[in-house]
């Protein structure tokens, strides 16, 4: 086993609510209101799948939905059976499958993985999605229970897996290699990631998909609702990361995918290199889960906060990086007050008063739990290839030199040292105190 | 009483809804498996369809023996038709 | 000179803690004496009503007592398949006599696989959704159902700080999380890890095995040519695992040594296997490959076998496709005839089975088998339990999705026949 294997990007693929293509991170901020899904009936009903139930998804109960209805959520302007039509047989694809199958399709393409190639390389997927699609695993048991158990849908029973997806992309695009699915909330993609890069690392695979997907459905959002999970702040725009009156994230959904593979195979192959994954790390602590028992909120959070760091840590270890290596610090905080403050407070533990310049994401995409790890990372790339980053708001800004004592990104990334790919360490921190990280660098000159 | 070219256009549907395929590609003699390449899980899938559809009620069993869709069209029509004059 | 990852590398990972709760009884000794007695779990389901269904049988964990296990948390503030996990781990943290408070709690690690998570969370939400008192749901919901909570409440529990990981890899689930517990052991990051898996009895499952026509009406008899279907069932396991150089510096008792796994992928339908068990062959190749084992060193084989007619058939094409002639050398049980398929706890129960097996010198039978099957021609131990020399154990896992995992133990030798 050599410990000198290589991890570089070779393909990305996006589907959002900025639209679909890496070409939809330039869009403008995607949030809207939940209301606006309401008014359009969304795109996908229960329809045949759940005969009956009446009017769309999201507006299966009136007062439920009234509740809903302020809050900011990003739905990816996707259908299904459009994008993927005359491909295969969409009918076996929920949501979130059909979104990862078409993200998976744009990293294969960009990479130039055909058919044959992925057969003789034995691409494998490693996904993270924290619900895969609870919405059908829903309507399959309501369809049971109200028709009776015979009337159950045989096709809906394969998707009720949590790793329907991570299976059915396989199937769609043929990945006989390792196939492995984490489910985090919004660690999920990155800890996919983390897992994905040691694969490579110690030879266990040559070209991996990896990435993440969730989907927005009625019981998704209702239950992060009633969890008090949601922003609540209806008066003062969407929810900005360590923004002072934070009061929680705005889900959202679809799928980003990256082609990770091994820089030998990636120059054997003539693949474009978009970029490098330099290594990842995990922490995790139980007082987030274990709630008041665990201390108080201070306490808490500051545990956590080691998690966070150790997480850090375990990524730049891996990347044979130190903190001041690193060129920009990409957090997943996301507008909820004890996970952005302890990740906020892992930056400063982290780099000191003189840190690198943050860029805090979730601002414009919302929080994409599953695939929001997976998000960053295209984020990243983009800006390590010397894009403007999307603009923070004034309350970001304030909250970060607040709780981090760092600034945030504004203009294009300017890296300490111009000899070398720029870095970016990204950092994510869980409700329940799964955190993760992953070090990345832009591709070579 | 069921009309054979309404429950031929149905059976059809559903057809659609579970494979995908265009409606041109699905015969009348069409063969499930040889022509229409079902598997077993999309073959169960129509069977539980047209049982739901029509509240046929039949035995697993029988949703097993259908090969076309012309089976699936004298299904309904020979269950309608009995639970028509049983009531 | 030897590097730090070459050290890392040339310390096996071994087996010092065992857990399970099972359809036939809380504990490893309860599971053990069962499988060799003969006992099994199938029963008249509880849990709701089947009368809708053409089945009736389930293999449900009777007479669990959360409240003995459950510490920090209120059974009301946890699923069933957490507490399940919760008892079966401090089960094995028990058997390993690990003082917790004496680690580094930040290096030891949860990793965990499930089917479905917390599957009867749902059912709430829509039995409150079709009774009309939707407004009745509360924070329960996300604050029991999200999968990735069973390892985390687990670490609650236990007090662990260091990585948590579910990877909901479905019936194939527990040797998914065996395989990440052993590569973060390899790599130096923990120092110990509790790695199982976990599944409560739910509604949806039996529901949906149920329409695909899948489960037995009374009992499961693994690889006979009479075998009418798999039955679902519920459960977790448990192990731990640590560095052989830690447990022998700590005087642990070894079980067993976790020597390699092999992952593979059919690519080919949800939840059909793949019709020459190409998949599986590959999973159970990579696992030898990459464990330095041939395929002649094979003592004994932890099937997969659920008693359903079409995987017990591709598993034994798939064993003859890796052994050859050889697969006729080579016993193969399958102990879901005693506990049905207790989905993503399976394979982690059938890791126990396997470090017990080798303990022991001695396989469990398969329950139920009477008349052989032409396309199940392996040596599936129907007699009763066989004594016989355990050196290496392969377990094998298929799942919804084409998810193959394979993983191999390995007897370590004691001490004493070290230096023989």
């Amino acid at each position: 086993m050599s410990g000198e294997r290589r991890v570089m990007v070779t393909g990305r693929g996006l589907v959002g609510p900025g639209g679909v293509g890496v070409s939809a991170l330039a869009a403008a901020p995607a949030l809207r209101r939940a209301e606006q899904l309401f008014a359009q009936g969304c795109d996908v009903g229960e329809g045949t799948q759940e005969p009956g139930d009446g009017a769309g998804r999201f507006a299966v109960n009136g007062s439920v939905a009234a509740q809903l209805a302020g809050r900011w959520v990003g739905a990816a302007a996707f259908d299904a059976d459009e994008m993927l039509a005359g491909q295969g047989n969409v009918r076996l694809l929920d949501r979130s499958s059909s979104m990862l199958v078409h993200a998976a399709q744009q990293a294969l393409d960009e990479s130039a993985l055909d058919a044959e190639q992925r057969r003789l390389h034995e691409v494998g997927l490693v996904l993270g999605t924290t619900f895969c699609s609870v919405h059908t695993i829903a309507a399959f048991d309501r369809r049971a229970v109200s028709a009776g158990p015979r009337y159950a849908s045989p096709l809906d029973f394969a998707n009720t897996v949590i790793n329907a997806a991570t299976g059915q992309a396989a199937i769609w695009h043929d990945l006989r290699g390792m196939n492995s699915t984490v489910a985090g909330e919004s660690a999920s993609s990155l800890e996919a990631l983390a897992l994905a890069w040691r694969a490579l690392r110690d030879g266990r695979a040559e070209i991996l998909l990896v990435g993440g997907v969730e989907e927005l459905s009625f019981e998704l959002l209702l239950g992060l609702e009633r969890r008090g999970l949601l922003d609540r702040g209806e008066a003062t725009g969407s929810p900005a990361p360590w923004a002072a009156d934070g009061s929680g994230f705005a889900p959202s959904e679809g799928a980003a995918v990256v082609v990770l593979e091994t820089l030998e195979s990636a120059r054997r192959r003539g693949a474009p290199i978009l970029g490098e994954v330099l290594g990842g790390g995990v922490g995790f602590d139980p007082s987030f889960a274990l709630g008041a028992a665990a201390g108080g909120a201070r306490e808490r959070r500051q545990a956590v906060q080691q998690a966070s760091l150790r997480a850090c840590g375990g990524a730049l270890r891996r990347a044979g990086l130190t903190a001041d290596g690193i060129d920009l610090f990409v957090a997943g905080s996301n507008g909820s007050p004890r996970t952005d403050a302890a990740e906020a407070g892992a930056y400063r533990e982290l780099f000191g008063p003189s840190g690198p310049p943050a860029m805090a994401t979730k601002e414009h995409d919302g929080e994409g739990l599953g695939w929001g790890g997976a998000q960053l990372l295209l984020r990243s790339l983009a800006v390590l290839g010397g894009e403007a980053p999307p603009m923070p708001g004034e309350r970001s800004k304030h909250g970060f030199e607040e709780l981090a004592g760092g600034r945030l990104l504004e203009r294009a990334l300017e890296p300490r040292d111009r000899s070398r790919p720029a870095t970016a360490l990204l950092s994510t921190v869980g409700w329940a105190g799964h955190c993760a990280a992953v070090a990345v660098a832009g591709a070579p000159s | 009483m069921l009309n054979e070219q309404e429950v031929r256009t149905k059976v059809k549907q559903l057809i659609v809804q579970v494979s995908s395929l265009p409606m041109e590609k699905i015969g009348d003699q069409s063969s499930f498996i040889e022509d229409l390449g079902l598997d077993s899980l999309a073959l169960l899938e129509v069977g539980v369809a047209i049982d739901y559809e029509y509240k046929l009620d039949v035995p697993d069993e029988e949703l097993e023996q259908l090969a076309t869709v012309q089976d699936a069209v004298d299904l309904v029509l020979t269950k309608m038709t009995a639970c028509a004059q049983a009531s | 000179m030897e590097s730090a990852r070459d050290r890392l590398l040339s310390d096996p990972i071994v087996i010092t803690g065992l857990g399970a709760v099972t359809p036939i009884g809380a504990g490893v000794d309860a599971l053990w004496q069962g499988l060799l007695e003969g006992r099994h779990g199938f029963g008249p389901v509880r849990s709701f009503d089947t009368s809708a269904y053409p089945v009736h049988v389930g293999a449900e964990v009777h007479d669990f007592e959360p409240e003995r296990w459950l510490q920090s948390l209120g059974p009301q503030g946890v699923g069933r398949a957490t507490q399940l996990a919760i008892a079966a781990a401090r089960m094995a943290v028990a058997d390993a006599a690990l003082d917790l408070a004496a680690l580094d709690a930040t290096r030891v690690g949860v990793a965990m696989g499930t089917t479905s998570g917390e599957p009867r969370e749902v059912e709430q939400l829509n039995d409150l959704y079709l009774d009309g008192r939707l407004e009745a749901l509360g924070d329960e919901f996300i604050g029991r159902y999200p999968s990735h909570l069973i390892p985390a409440f687990v670490a609650v529990e236990l007090g662990l700080q260091g990585p948590n990981t579910l990877l909901p890899a479905a019936c194939a689930a527990g040797n998914y999380a065996l395989a990440h517990a052993l590569d973060q052991l390899r790599d130096g990051e923990v120092d110990l890890m509790l790695a199982g898996g976990s599944d409560a009895f739910s509604r949806i499952t039996y529901t949906g095995f149920a329409r695909l026509r899948a489960i037995a009406p009374e009992v499961v008899q693994p690889f006979d040519k009479g075998r009418k279907g798999m039955i679902p069932g519920e459960g977790a396991a448990m192990l731990v695992l640590e560095r052989a150089s830690s447990a022998r510096a700590r005087g642990a008792r070894i079980w067993a040594e976790v020597a390699g796994y092999g992952l593979s992928c059919d690519a080919h339908h949800m939840t059909a296997a793949h019709p020459e068990g190409a998949g599986a062959a590959r999973a159970m190749e990579v696992a030898l490959e990459t464990s330095g084992i041939g395929r002649e060193e094979v003592s004994w084989i932890s099937a997969h076998g659920t008693g359903t007619p079409t995987n017990d058939r591709l598993e034994t094409a798939a064993v003859r496709r890796v052994f050859g002639d050889a697969a006729d050398g080579v016993p193969i049980s399958s102990i879901k005839g005693n506990l049905g398929h207790t989905m993503g706890a399976a394979s982690a129960i059938e890791a126990v089975v396997c470090a017990l097996a080798i303990h022991h010198q001695t396989v469990p039978p398969t329950l139920n088998y009477r008349e052989p099957d032409p396309q199940c021609d392996l040596d599936c131990v129907p007699e009763g339990p066989r004594r016989m020399p355990v050196r290496v154990a392969m377990s094998n896992a298929y799942a919804f999705g084409g998810n193959n995992a394979s993983v191999i133990f390995r007897r370590v030798p004691g001490p004493v026949e070290a230096s023989a």
